[in-house]
């Protein structure tokens, strides 16, 4: 839960209108940039983001450093795509205006999108990183899309400016995945504990139910990480990222609403059930069956629902399927 | 071993008086191109540690620091001593700079120091350098640039030591006191003919 005062640097040059990340290289940057800057405010309420824009004319603060997550999400919506990256004046911006932060406390940090090809050589770029590093800023860089060009560069780079391990460098491929679930379970958005992050708060007023809710929670995951490995076995070995985009899904959603983390899961067997061709479920009031009782678990948490009565609609349906039945055979 | 530099004493006979090292909150002081993070906060050693060599601050690629010391209150800074490491590794230049806390690489050289002094190579803590009182009052900021070493790749420093005056006037805008429930007895009015009256309580 460091204090840290980050400006994340967005490219909107017009190498970001490729298709290769879903639906566009700039959605999925903009995803991600609201899971980053989502994380840095809620890991510690004093910590401050700031955005700014590495294309276009020049490179611009859009939002100067703010605590504010909605003004700075508001900022980020605005990004327009036209012009070439120029990484070397964006960082030297971006030092100055965290020199120039209201809370000294706060570790100063980049976090740098970078999908077009870089136009400085390698030993700019290192003479760069030196200063940064000199200065004790931590630079993260989300290197995708133009990975051929410029991984050799930003690794030179990122040797420079890591100063006992506070700096990152990402190289995402191009394929399926999702950009902000790859950021995810990076160190760039690691909080440490940061998984149950909103323990802290149960912990304070009820140690008791945080810890049995860990507990299931804990549970939980076991249980999904067995489904999900049963589940890649029989598919032979299907993508690991969509199940993990699952299991992370599943994550954020454990941390705001017990029952709908539940609601998921039951799905998540449901869809599992479908993938499964053989078993016994070609009969369909035994697949109705099955289906039953998952519903009703699923309705015994939902308020205000009676699943007796349902239960009894459902019967009488299938007693007139029974008997429709009946009469077809005769 | 006197010279003739007004600059610094070498008779540093009142060693225990560097007190301003017990009213400087260590956390809060940071050090630019440090090698060991938050390695600056140890040296800042009570005058009979000095001698430890244990924990030293030294510096990363190059042979520059910056030491940033925000002080808690209203100081007056009347010297300092600086213990360096040997094999050239000790600072021998020292500028220092008042009330600015913006101070980092990039712009050091727009500031003007308010003093500079060129060091010795001091293994004792022998060689304390005077202050100019004008231009070291009523400081709460102090920043501390070693441009240059005796030629060691990196500087070490083992120990800094600051003698001064510390006041304390803090810089607090308002100094209050929150009761829950105000006892009467603990507010002590003459009782006057100005005194309104204590039965209405």
């Amino acid at each position: 839960m460091a204090l840290e005062a980050t400006i994340v640097c967005l490219d909107n040059s017009e190498w970001m209108r490729n298709g290769d990340f879903a639906p566009s290289r700039a959605e999925a940057q903009k995803d991600a940039v609201n899971l980053i800057c989502a994380s840095k405010t809620q890991s510690n309420p004093e910590s401050a983001v700031a955005i700014m824009s590495m294309a276009g004319k020049t490179p611009e603060v859009l939002v100067t450093l703010t605590q504010e997550l909605s003004k700075v999400l508001g900022g980020a919506q605005e990004v327009k795509i036209s012009g070439k990256i120029d990484f070397s004046t964006t960082m030297q911006i971006a030092q100055l205006a965290l020199r120039h932060r209201q809370n000294k406390h706060q570790h100063p940090r980049i976090i740098a999108f970078v999908g077009s090809p870089l136009k400085e050589t390698k030993e700019e770029l290192i003479q760069l990183a030196k200063r940064l590093k000199k200065n004790s800023v931590a630079v993260d860089i989300i290197n995708f899309g133009e990975i051929t060009e410029n991984t050799d560069k930003l690794e030179a780079f990122f040797n420079d400016v890591n100063n006992n391990d506070e700096s990152h460098l990402l190289t995402v491929p191009p394929g399926p995945h999702i950009l902000s679930d790859i950021i995810l379970q990076s160190p760039i958005v690691d909080e440490g504990s940061g998984q149950f992050g909103s323990e802290f708060i149960n912990a304070d007023t009820d140690p008791d139910l945080a810890m049995a809710l860990k507990l299931s929670l804990e549970e939980e995951k076991q249980r999904q990480e067995r489904e999900r490995k049963a589940r890649e076995e029989q598919n032979g070995g299907a993508p690991t990222t969509t199940a993990a985009t699952e299991s992370s899904n599943t994550d954020v959603n454990f941390e705001e609403d017990p029952e709908l983390a539940e609601a998921l899961a039951l799905s998540l067997a449901t869809d599992k059930m479908d993938v499964q061709p053989s078993t016994d479920s070609q009969d369909p009031s035994a697949e109705a069956f099955k289906d039953q009782d998952f519903l009703n678990s699923t309705l015994n948490s939902l308020p205000g629902v009676d699943p007796n009565r349902i239960k009894n609609e459902l019967e009488n349906l299938e007693k007139k399927d029974e008997d429709k039945k009946d009469e077809e055979k005769k | 071993m006197a010279c003739n530099d007004p600059s610094h004493s070498h008779t540093v006979d009142d060693g225990i008086e560097y007190s301003l090292n017990r009213f400087i909150d260590t956390g809060v002081i940071t050090c630019l191109n440090e090698k060991v993070k938050n390695s600056v906060q140890s040296i800042f050693k009570s005058w009979e540690d000095r001698h430890d060599t244990k924990y030293f601050l030294e510096s990363c690629d190059d042979e520059e620091l910056i030491i940033n010391i925000p002080f808690g209150a209203v100081t007056q800074l009347k010297s300092i001593i600086i213990i360096g490491g040997d094999g050239g590794s000790a600072p021998s230049k020292l500028k220092a700079y008042t009330n600015n806390s913006n101070i980092d690489f990039g712009n050091i050289g727009s500031f003007t120091c308010a003093q500079e002094w060129n060091l010795h190579e001091d293994f004792e803590g022998a060689i304390s350098y005077s202050c100019k009182p004008t231009k070291f009052n009523n400081m709460n900021h102090l920043t501390l640039y070693f441009p240059t070493n005796f030629g060691s790749p990196t500087t070490k420093i083992y120990y800094i030591g600051l003698k001064g005056v510390y006041t304390n006037a803090r810089r607090e805008i308002v100094n209050t006191v929150y009761e829950a429930k105000p006892q009467i007895s603990d507010h002590k009015a003459d009782s006057g003919a100005n005194f309104v009256s204590r039965d209405l309580m």
